[in-house]
């Protein structure tokens, strides 16, 4: 389970989050929609970690965020977090499949079963025989699946994706996003999706609307 | 033309990168414009300051000092012009897609970094000029050197004005391969290495060697031929040790990515592989100067083990021994003189006789100097003689050199510098050979080296004594105004110590390591200022790396290694290469060998302090995750 409660962020003197309370079951699936700067990226920063709200709480898996440091929350987040950003965001020094493997190696997993669960993946996702191409010679739809199955190799409880498909073409971008939540749903992993594209929020089961750092529409699976 | 000037001054000036970026071009050229001026200026004061060694040598030896630091100076100006280079070659495609020609675009760039030099070289010039005069007054280039005459000439003002901002511009305005893995797109790997780059190193050290054969005459004058094989062999050591970093890299690479595990192993491995030739853009200065310096050492290490500065040394250093010559009656008088001077701690007296050969196959030259001493009074003088005996002739020089033959001289006394007439025929049977150096030790400072040594009690000396003259030596502690304390009794000195040559030598020595500091210093200051850039250059990698909870430490071990590794092998390569040059201009000069310690010493600091300055470039690794830089990136 994720859970803000009644979370607050500013910027120096501009409000990013006002009063935001929202809380996605295990398995649930939720696009967080909104203008540019409605506040939703800060959600989900919040959400994964990355800041620590002003205001409120912010619970994952049963764990408060907002009283662990800096690394506890790195830790948290390698553990129990995917994460998907609009460029794939991939380490371009690293192959394709070395960018997959990357969660399981920091947590410590052996070489070879990390390897074969990658090249796994990566079948999956119709980019096996990719697996040793570096990330400069790969399109970006190519590496966007590569960045999906990264965020899923180390089955996190949850993904968090920002813009997944908003550097791709439609075609890819059905693909990219088809393939993510079918693996989200297959393995009951929890699905947050930031967009602004109906399409993409179409796919998942619940929507929810943000506007000037609050939340215009709780919709299923938020609290009351 | 004028917009894309304009243009480019404007960037300079743009957004707070930038503008750190023009503020570490202007201090770079600023500083490298002081340097340049400061030692050209010293090292042209030398010219015509002393006799020891002819005008061309000191040329060259000025030249040599004046391109040793220009050298790395350059090279630093170049890299910190480079810095952020992906990120201004990012806008400066932008511009193109503008419509801006390929031309206009480097104009823009070129002026961004130039304006920056320009006004960093016009503050240096100003510097310099506020600093001669106090570099006169603290004698950095030795006594008597007015601000007048630390000025650089014309010349030299000429060239850093116009040379260091040009040098900026044309390194910016030069096409770059893409070094970013984000820039290369789809061109495939481009970070393979050539071997040819290990070429010029190779071709060096084989040119190096070929003037080491055994076949060429050191006694003689080097041939032509043997001089510009040594100059270009030791200028391609140079340019191939730089050349050669990405060849290392990539195997120190294939080494860490075979034999390592897990993540820290797999980013490290793979950024050297990645880009194997940026390595050499950190460590080129760094590599610049220890090659420089270790290679300087050895070429001092020739000034140092001549004959005249050991003198001189040993002399200043140690004891200083003044030696007059008496007259038989005036022996006795002349050393209590001596004895009350100030400072002299004891003074000892030798009668002298006149040696001459006798016999063609002698190895005696025709006349010599005979110095009447037992072993006793050689051992008082300092140190033991192996071999002296008391019952027989010693002749002075290497074992094995003469071959005394009887009857082969003949002694006389010696008055006012004149032999008399009755010779006495000495037998050389059973000569014993003291040892040049030893003997040298203990009585080294005496004015012509006796090549005899006969002791008093030698049958037919005695008769000789009353009538010939005394050596008087005169020992002090260390220091040099025995001589003028000498001379001031009156005395005519005879034994001469060459303290020019030995000022010479010390202040090329204080130059050699002033330099050496100044070139470590730009090593590495260009080293941790790019090693910083690169890191602060990668934050869209690192924060994607940090999202996905990627502890902090693991970020900063992999930049450690990664800047720690090329430097390591960078300095131990540039060390070694320069320790070989040096070693190949001594044997040159006659088998005498590098200074091991300066080197050892030299490649222990290096490492270290590669490896602790290593670390600080992981302070671009240590930023934490911001909103607003994750947005930006």
């Amino acid at each position: 389970m994720l859970e803000a409660r009644h979370v607050g962020l500013s910027y120096g003197a501009t409000r990013a989050l006002s009063d935001v309370s929202l809380r996605i079951d295990r398995g649930g699936s939720v696009a967080l929609m909104g203008a540019s700067g409605s506040g939703k990226s800060s959600l989900l920063h919040c959400l994964a970690g990355v800041v620590v709200p002003d205001e409120g709480e912010v619970v994952v898996g049963g764990i408060e965020l907002t009283g662990l440091s800096d690394r506890d929350r790195s830790r948290l987040r390698l553990e129990r977090m995917g994460v998907v950003f609009q460029f794939g965001d991939l380490v371009p020094e690293l192959t394709l499949l070395e960018n997959v493997m990357l969660p399981l190696q920091l947590l410590g997993h052996r070489s070879g079963p990390a390897r074969a669960r990658g090249l796994d993946l990566l079948g999956v996702l119709g980019i096996a025989e990719l697996a040793n191409s570096s990330t400069g010679a790969v399109s970006g739809g190519q590496a966007q699946r590569a960045a999906v199955a990264r965020a899923m190799i180390h089955e996190p409880a949850m993904v968090l994706a920002d813009e997944p498909t908003g550097a791709l073409d439609s075609i890819n971008a059905e693909a990219i996003l088809d393939a993510l939540v079918a693996m989200t749903t297959s393995t009951g992993t929890t699905l947050l999706v930031v967009t602004h594209d109906n399409l993409v929020a179409s796919h998942l089961q619940t929507m929810v609307t943000m506007h000037d750092g609050s939340i215009l529409s709780p919709a299923a699976g938020a609290p009351a | 033309m004028r917009g894309a000037v304009v243009l480019g001054c404007r960037l300079a000036i743009g957004t707070r990168g930038q503008r750190a970026r023009s503020a570490m071009t202007v201090a770079t050229s600023s500083v490298g414009a002081v340097v340049l001026l400061l030692v050209w200026g010293v090292a042209d004061s030398q010219v015509g300051t002393t006799t020891a060694f002819n005008s061309t040598e000191v040329s060259i030896l000025t030249a040599g000092t004046i391109g040793m630091v220009a050298l790395p100076v350059l090279v630093l100006v170049a890299t910190i012009a480079r810095l952020s280079a992906a990120v201004r070659e990012r806008r400066l495609s932008n511009l193109r897609l503008l419509g801006l020609s390929a031309t206009q675009t480097r104009m823009v760039a070129a002026t961004e970094v130039g304006a920056a030099s320009a006004v960093g070289t016009t503050i240096g010039v100003v510097a310099t000029l506020a600093l001669i005069p106090l570099l006169a007054r603290i004698d950095v280039a030795g006594p008597d050197l007015s601000t007048r005459s630390l000025l650089p000439p014309t010349l030299a003002w000429v060239c850093v004005v116009v040379g260091v901002p040009i040098v900026s511009m044309a390194t910016t305005a030069t096409p770059q391969r893409p070094s970013s893995p984000r820039l290369k797109g789809r061109r495939g790997d481009t970070g393979s290495v050539h071997p040819w780059r290990v070429v010029p190193l190779v071709v060096g050290f084989a040119l190096c060697w070929s003037t080491r054969s055994p076949l060429i005459d050191k006694s003689a004058t080097l041939p032509p031929l043997e001089v510009a094989a040594l100059l270009v062999g030791i200028a391609l050591l140079a340019i191939g040790i730089i050349l050669v970093v990405p060849v290392f890299v990539t195997l120190v690479a294939a080494l860490v990515l075979g034999l390592g595990r897990g993540p820290l192993a797999t980013l490290t491995g793979r950024r050297l592989q990645t880009q194997p030739a940026a390595a050499t853009r950190v460590i080129a200065v760094l590599m610049m100067g220890l090659f420089i310096v270790v290679g300087a050492r050895g070429v001092m290490t020739a000034f140092l083990s001549s004959p005249q500065y050991t003198a001189a040394a040993d002399f200043v250093e140690r004891s200083q021994t003044v030696e007059v010559t008496a007259s038989p009656d005036k022996t006795t008088s002349t050393a209590d003189t001596l004895r009350s001077l100030a400072g002299v701690e004891r003074v000892t007296t030798y009668p002298v006789l006149y040696a001459e050969s006798v016999e063609s196959t002698s190895e005696l030259e025709d006349t010599a100097t005979v110095l009447v001493a037992s072993c006793a009074d050689l051992t008082s003088e300092g140190t033991p003689i192996e071999g002296c005996s008391d019952s027989s002739v010693s002749m002075v020089g290497q074992p094995g050199f003469y071959h005394p033959d009887p009857e082969a001289i003949t002694i006389s006394a010696i008055h006012r510098n004149m032999p008399l007439r009755e010779a006495m025929p000495v037998s050389m049977a059973g000569a014993t050979t003291i040892n040049t150096a030893e003997f040298e030790d203990a009585v080294g400072a005496l004015s012509g080296t006796p090549v005899v040594v006969i002791p008093p009690d030698f049958p037919g000396v005695a008769e000789l004594l009353p009538r010939t003259d005394g050596m008087v030596v005169a020992h002090a502690g260390p220091g040099r105004f025995l001589y003028d304390r000498v001379e001031d009794a009156g005395f005519r000195i005879n034994s001469y110590v060459d303290l020019e040559n030995y000022d010479f030598v010390q202040g090329m020595l204080t130059l050699v390591w002033t330099l050496a500091a100044v070139i470590i210093s730009l090593g590495l200051l260009s080293f941790t200022v790019v090693g910083i850039d690169r890191a602060l250059s990668r934050r869209r990698e690192l924060t994607s790396l940090r999202l996905i909870g990627t502890p902090g430490r693991l970020l900063r071990q992999a930049q450690w290694l990664e800047a720690a590794l090329p430097t390591v092998f960078g300095s131990l390569l540039a060390i070694a290469a320069g320790g070989y040059a040096g070693a190949t201009y001594l044997q040159l000069d006659g088998d005498r060998t590098v200074p091991l310690t300066t080197a050892l010493a030299l490649a222990f600091i290096a490492t270290v302090t590669s490896i602790l300055l290593a670390w600080i470039t992981t302070i671009g690794t240590t930023a934490r995750l911001d909103p607003e830089h994750i947005r930006t990136q």
